[in-house]
């Protein structure tokens, strides 16, 4: 999903950092979004590790001079029921989907503050309200970030900063994949996308430049779901 | 692509703005509303600049009045892309104090009235296989509004209205949609709202608890009839926090 809102971006002529865990993946999107003719850097970023994410907000404002907007797509995802679910799974998980939208979300207001603006868009999920059998941790880091967003957008709005969530629904990457059964996904894959069907990419990227567009600009701690969870 | 919009309060405050908006934008407008000479009104402004629109007069209340709505916006466009209603009416009363009438008064447009118009607008858009409805309900369904229990619950209604329509509508190819813009400084907004609230809100700034501002209802809109929201149904869209 973050590739596909990185190159929308990119074509609408905004300045993308693309950030991810991966250095080499975004290496090559940079590459492939800037021979498009846009304007683009990678950055490689541990969302769970300050320093790293310091660095990645450093990186962003050393080559760009500014942070308009910070788009939290980072996130982790694995099947083990409770009764399995050991310690370091429940906290590699929490870690990334968690802590990594606290400290990214923490370290881009801290230079929208100078600016006195900034939007932050935190990718939540359906299931942070529903819930997800065999992904307790999943479901408990989304919800967690719903709530984040809500408190920060509250405590950051004199700031002139916006704070929301987006919830795409269920879309076609291997995160999701991981998340279903073979039989499942197929199932889920011959389905109307009004009919419990896949998100497509162009409704996330739609979302995402709604949300960025000057119409937007006084919407805060609203969760904005795609499909119903 | 030019499409066939019906907006039911269409010349209210924020009614008006979603139709100069799209009008601008190149669709073709239905301007309905109980105020017909305000309908025409403003379907007049719309055509000077270089906009075009429909005034129909409506009760949204009135079954055969609705169907007369959608039945003009078909003979003069052909058919009806997305059934917008914004009809509303408010008035400030304590429940203990609260006439049956005056309940019945604001259930009847508020709630039935948008029944009414989804109905009516569902089965052209069910027949066609293709259509969108956007109810604007409002924040106050899902909190309550002392001194406005008949609004807040037809709000309400509203909410799980839409949400029922989209399910039922989705073979349909229809979606179905809910706004909740937050307080837009509007006729209405300024009659459900004590003079102390009122100015207020007037001297806040949107992102501290100020009003709404109505580009800000047309950027959503727009976005909920672009093709990005084809598949998003079933959903409330809130501008402000409830
Ligand atoms: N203004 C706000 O703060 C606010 C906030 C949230 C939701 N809303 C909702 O937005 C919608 C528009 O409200 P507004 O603020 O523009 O109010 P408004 O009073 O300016 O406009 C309402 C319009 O509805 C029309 N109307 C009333 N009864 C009708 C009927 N029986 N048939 C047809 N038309 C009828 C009126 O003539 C008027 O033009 C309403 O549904 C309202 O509940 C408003």
């Amino acid at each position: 999903m973050g590739s596909e809102v990185c190159a929308a971006l990119a074509e609408d002529g905004l300045r993308v950092v693309v950030a991810d865990f991966r250095k080499d993946d975004a290496e090559a999107l940079a590459a492939r979004l800037r021979s498009g003719g846009g304007e683009a850097m990678a950055v490689g970023v541990d969302v769970g590790d300050k320093q790293s994410v310091e660095a990645m907000v450093q990186g962003a404002i050393d080559a760009y001079g500014q942070l308009d907007v910070q788009i939290n797509f980072a996130g982790l995802m694995g099947r083990f029921p409770i009764a399995e679910m050991t310690e370091e799974e429940w906290d590699r998980v929490i870690r990334v989907n968690l802590r990594g939208v606290f400290l990214c979300s923490q370290a881009a207001a801290a230079a929208m503050r100078t600016r006195q603006g900034g939007r932050i868009l935190n990718v939540a999920s359906g299931r942070g309200i529903a819930g997800a059998p065999k992904s307790a941790h999943y479901a408990a880091s989304k919800a967690g970030v719903i709530a984040f967003t809500k408190t920060m957008a509250v405590e950051v709005a004199s700031d002139k900063i916006l704070v929301n969530n987006i919830c795409p629904g269920r879309a076609e990457t291997p995160m999701a994949r991981a998340g279903y059964t073979e039989e499942q996904w197929q199932a889920i894959l011959a389905l109307d996308p009004l009919h419990g069907g896949l998100t497509q990419k162009d409704e996330i990227t739609g979302l995402v430049r709604y949300l960025v567009s000057d119409a937007a600009r006084y919407i805060t701690g609203q969760t904005f779901l795609l499909r119903t969870p | 692509m030019s499409q066939v919009v019906v907006v039911t309060g269409g010349a209210g405050g924020i009614g008006s703005a979603i139709c100069r908006a799209l009008a601008e934008d190149g669709h073709n407008v239905v301007v309905a509303d109980f105020n017909g000479e305000g309908a025409q009104a403003l379907v007049a402004d719309i055509g000077k600049a270089g906009g075009e629109a429909l005034a129909v007069q409506v009760d949204v209340g009135d079954k055969t009045s609705v169907d007369g709505m959608v039945a003009a916006a078909i003979d003069r466009y052909g058919h009806i892309d997305v059934q917008l209603n914004a009809a509303g009416v408010i008035k400030r009363c304590p429940v203990l104090e609260m006439p049956a009438e005056e309940w019945e008064r604001v259930i009847r447009v508020n709630l039935t009235g948008l029944f009414l118009c989804s109905q009516a607008a569902g089965r052209h858009m069910a027949e066609r296989k293709s259509g969108r409805i956007i109810n604007v309900a409002s924040g106050r369904g899902v909190t309550g509004q002392a001194m406005g229990s008949h609004y807040a619950a037809s709000k309400g209604g509203v909410i799980t209205f839409t949400k029922t329509l989209a399910m039922e509508l989705a073979p349909y190819n229809v979606t179905a949609n809910a706004i909740g813009p937050g307080a837009t400084e509007t006729d209405m907004a300024r009659a459900g709202m004590s003079e102390e609230q009122w100015t207020r809100k007037q001297a806040t700034s949107p992102l501290l608890g100020g009003f709404t501002q109505k580009d800000e209802i047309t950027g959503l809109i727009r976005y909920l009839i672009s093709d990005a929201a084809r598949y998003i149904s079933g959903q409330l869209f809130l501008l402000r926090t409830a």
